[in-house]
């Protein structure tokens, strides 16, 4: 009986990794949003330059083809390595469990909690800001908190950051989109807690706002108070639901009022980016500045390339540095790239295969040789037969 | 046959063949099938299998799996399906509840099952435990406590009911996001020192039957569902009859990656394993060997004829067999005579799908007839409860008419000698392929010279 390694996602030793010279599994996420190193190597970033530019944009993408990856990194790009004057950027998701069939419907609500968790989230991954303000701006930031969770909501989430002393425990609890690398010390974390709960006295009353009210309350906080360069909206996730997914038209329509009922607030400092499947272009009504997230032979052999410059710390530039003679004169990736959907993850969960190969054959001795491009390749095709899906154009050459 | 009532018991135990109600032991029994470490892995899956393929001993074989492992076991919860007619949004909604009530009850009985779990726990954990609870267990959180506190009733479990009927701060609204919920369930599951969740979901044969196309839609919508598949600590595993694969294939998370594909699917050797080990841990055999019961080579060629590659359909077909052995004084192979007399006396099945048009017997499918013996086969199994004329089969079943022609006066008569010896035909082409032994039929029985025929051993 043939029984398999585990395919474990999480193993947190990565045998092949190891014998090859790696600090990291560079292939271990499918998942963007799991990948702590994913803002390292992101391809063609040049053609999304538009995307972290203060203006609205439509970013559209295949199934699978990176929407989250971008937003994502776009998210982390604001706030890696910047201090000072730089986009706050907000985490929208589209409501899934409500009574309302239009998103629009509940834009309010949806959009003053959005921005209450990537205020608590994101401060508490950096205190220093929150605490280079002046107190009247915590207090503001507090009451802004608590009332959009309300009070005891609020304090349990402080109490969660000053337990636990680590905001990636809050994070993976709301949004692990939110985790960001270099976590803030023990003691600032705590100062943030006691800084926050010291505001929080009772138990706010929650009127009815507009929702442009509650669009200049944020703007006036994080622009106004907290001196952030602007805010980006980055919403995802359109295609992730049931009733939307294989009906574009649908979609469509809500992305079109949605876009109608936000058209000025770029106006006020509020730049949407939204990442959109690449069926509903054709029916989106916006002249909003476009870029599109396509995948060619290069890109997909990029993103092989990068993830192994970045894992071997710069040892490697490519898969032929840690492959033997019988493949070394071959673009890998390449031939990788010719032979899967032409989508990141398929590339990525490609090379998984082709390390797996390598471990169960070698167990540490050696490099990649061509027999594990083989079995990479055939496991890959058994895959996709499995999931019925049709290789546009299978080629297969070493 | 004259069994001892402790080997009766034994074999009884082939009866069942349901994993659900086979108890601990078939944990002793139970053959792995290909890549069950992978599908045993932290990634979110559905594992398509036939009839008697044995699904649900996969899925306990996983949830076994899963808690026996050193770095703790996970949150393992089950869920029915059922077909949900409503919108997708709503089927999702629907399927939270119901999972979220299951992880309620999972963490009660957990925290109640390891209570320093809960007691050792940071406050926050005991916190959020409690809201969980008291928001999303469906029936009354209050009473299961009292009665997990006398079941439990200990030192050990001092303090918990306190803890879990605790005031807790309303953590999350109750219209958030699904995928912020299961962030949450997750995140106590870890606070707890529990490796995540695992939820199975099994039993979906019953709607199968029932209300195929809304058991589609609703799967459907819950695969497409990508937040349901995001966390990576709440883990979906999924066991679904082969017969939805296709429908099912075209849902979006597929292309994403978001959940593994498996087959269930046995080979000869494997499924050769399985009676064996069955067998020999039933009868008390360190070692039991298919040769101890028959002809190896026959007895494969016929299990594998009528078991097909099923599981089930094997170790059905085994047991009368088995049974027969155990009845004897002396336990030794069974001779050519004994296997036939036990084969005629318990043969297995003759079954038609009307709507897929397929022919089993047993568990193994036939293939092999002509269009026409097809045809008549097919009407005389809808008419199994009486027998067919050879009028019947021309006319009705070859013709399509409702009635048949008394004369040569009547529209659409045919001389007999015109048709009988196709029909005469058709009906020993069905012999040579379904009857093991022609010249002694089973299943397609002529009534001599009465020119009638009819179907015996049939579901």
């Amino acid at each position: 009986m043939k029984d398999e390694r585990v395919l474990d996602q999480d193993n947190t030793t990565n045998s092949w990794a190891d014998f090859l010279g790696f600090q990291f599994d560079p292939f271990k996420h499918l998942n963007a949003s799991d990948d702590p190193h994913l803002g390292e190597y992101i391809v063609d970033l040049e053609k999304f330059i538009g995307a972290w530019e203060s203006h609205p944009a439509l970013i559209f993408a295949p199934a699978g083809g990176g929407k989250t990856t971008m937003r994502i990194y776009t998210y982390r790009t604001c706030w890696v390595g910047r201090d000072g004057l730089h986009p706050f950027p907000i985490q929208y998701y589209l409501p899934l469990i409500n009574d309302h069939i239009n998103w629009v419907d509940s834009l309010e609500k949806d959009l003053e909690r959005a921005a209450a968790y990537a205020l608590l989230l994101s401060l508490s991954f950096r205190p220093g800001r929150l605490k280079n303000v002046a107190a009247h701006v915590q207090e503001k930031v507090a009451s802004f908190l608590s009332q959009s969770f309300g009070k005891n909501a609020l304090l349990f989430y402080l109490s969660v950051l000053e337990q636990a002393m680590d905001p990636t425990v809050l994070a993976e609890q709301i949004d692990r989109a939110y985790t960001l690398p270099d976590t803030p010390s023990p003691d600032s974390v705590k100062d943030f807690c006691t800084t926050l709960s010291s505001y929080i006295t009772k138990e706010g009353t929650k009127q009815k706002v507009s929702i442009e009210e509650i669009v200049d309350q944020i703007k006036n906080l994080v622009i106004g108070e907290l001196k952030f360069d602007c805010i980006y909206l980055l919403i995802d996730g359109i295609d992730g639901f049931a009733d939307s997914v294989n009906e574009p038209q649908k979609a469509s329509e809500q992305i079109n009022r949605f876009l109608e009922k936000t058209k000025d607030w770029a106006k006020k400092g509020i730049y949407i980016k939204i990442f959109l499947p690449e069926e509903t272009e054709p029916l989106i009504k916006s002249n909003w500045w476009k870029s599109h997230i396509h995948w060619s032979l290069d890109s997909l052999a990029k993103v092989i390339k990068q993830r192994i410059s970045v894992a071997s710390g710069g040892k490697f530039g490519s898969l032929n540095g840690v492959s033997g003679p019988g493949l070394r004169n071959d673009y890998i990736e390449y031939i990788l790239a010719q032979n899967v959907i032409p989508l990141p993850r398929e590339i990525i969960f490609a090379t998984q295969q082709l390390f797996k190969a390598y471990e169960r054959r070698s167990n540490g001795v050696g490099k990649i040789e061509t027999e594990d491009l083989d079995i990479a390749l055939e496991k890959y095709r058994e895959d996709i037969k499995r999931r019925h899906i049709s290789l546009p154009n299978p080629v297969y050459s070493t | 046959m004259v069994v001892s009532p402790k080997k009766q018991q034994l074999l009884n135990a082939f009866d069942s063949l349901r994993a659900e109600h086979e108890g601990e032991w078939l944990n002793d029994v139970y053959i792995r099938p290909d890549n069950f470490l992978s599908m045993a892995g932290t990634r979110s899956l559905v594992v398509f299998g036939g009839e008697g393929s044995g699904k649900t001993a996969l899925r306990i074989a996983l949830q076994h799996h899963s808690a026996n492992q050193e770095d703790g076991a996970p949150l393992g919860i089950r869920w029915h399906p059922m077909a949900i007619h409503e919108e997708p949004r709503q089927i999702v909604q629907v399927f939270m509840k119901q999972m979220l009530d299951a992880c309620a009850q999972e963490l009660l009985y957990y925290s109640y099952k390891y209570p320093k779990a809960l007691k050792n726990s940071m406050p926050w954990v005991q916190e959020a435990t409690a809201w969980f609870v008291q928001t999303f267990f469906s029936g009354d959180w209050k009473f299961e406590l009292e009665r997990l506190n006398t079941e439990f009733q200990g030192s050990e479990t001092d303090g918990l009911q306190a803890l879990l009927s605790q005031n807790s701060r309303s953590i999350l609204p109750s219209d958030s996001p699904s995928a912020r919920i299961i962030s949450q369930v997750s995140s106590i599951a870890k606070g707890l020192g529990i490796r995540g969740v695992r939820a199975y979901v099994d039993g979906m044969e019953t709607w199968v039957d029932q209300d195929k196309e809304a058991l589609i839609y609703t799967l459907k919508a819950l695969l497409s569902t990508l937040a349901l598949f995001e966390e990576p600590g709440f883990i979906i595993k999924m066991m679904v009859p082969r017969q939805l694969e296709e429908d099912l294939l075209s849902a979006n998370s597929m292309i994403r990656r978001r959940w593994e594909i498996y087959e269930l699917n046995w080979s000869s050797e494997q499924l050769t394993h399985i009676l064996e080990t069955r067998a020999g841990r039933m009868l008390d055999k360190a070692s039991y060997k298919i040769k101890d019961l028959y002809s190896t080579k026959e007895l494969q060629k016929w299990l594998q004829t009528y078991g097909g590659t099923s599981p089930r359909g094997w170790l059905e077909l085994a047991h009368p067999l088995l049974e027969f052995q155990q009845s004897k004084k002396e336990i030794l192979p069974l001779s050519q005579k004994e296997f036939s007399d036990v084969f005629y006396k318990y043969p297995p099945k003759l079954r038609i799908d009307l709507n897929l048009d397929k022919i089993y017997i047993g568990y193994g499918e036939i293939t092999d007839l002509q269009p026409l013996a097809k045809k008549f086969l097919r009407y005389i199994y809808t008419q199994r409860n009486r027998t067919c004329s050879r009028e019947d089969l021309y006319y009705k079943a070859h013709e399509g008419l409702a009635t048949i022609p008394k004369s040569a006066k009547d529209d659409n008569w045919v001389g007999r000698p015109q048709w009988e010896k196709s029909i005469d035909t058709a009906l020993y082409r069905i012999r040579q392929v379904i009857e093991p032994n022609p010249k002694i039929p089973v299943y397609l029985i002529s009534d001599t010279g009465k020119g009638i025929v009819h179907l015996n051993n049939t579901w």
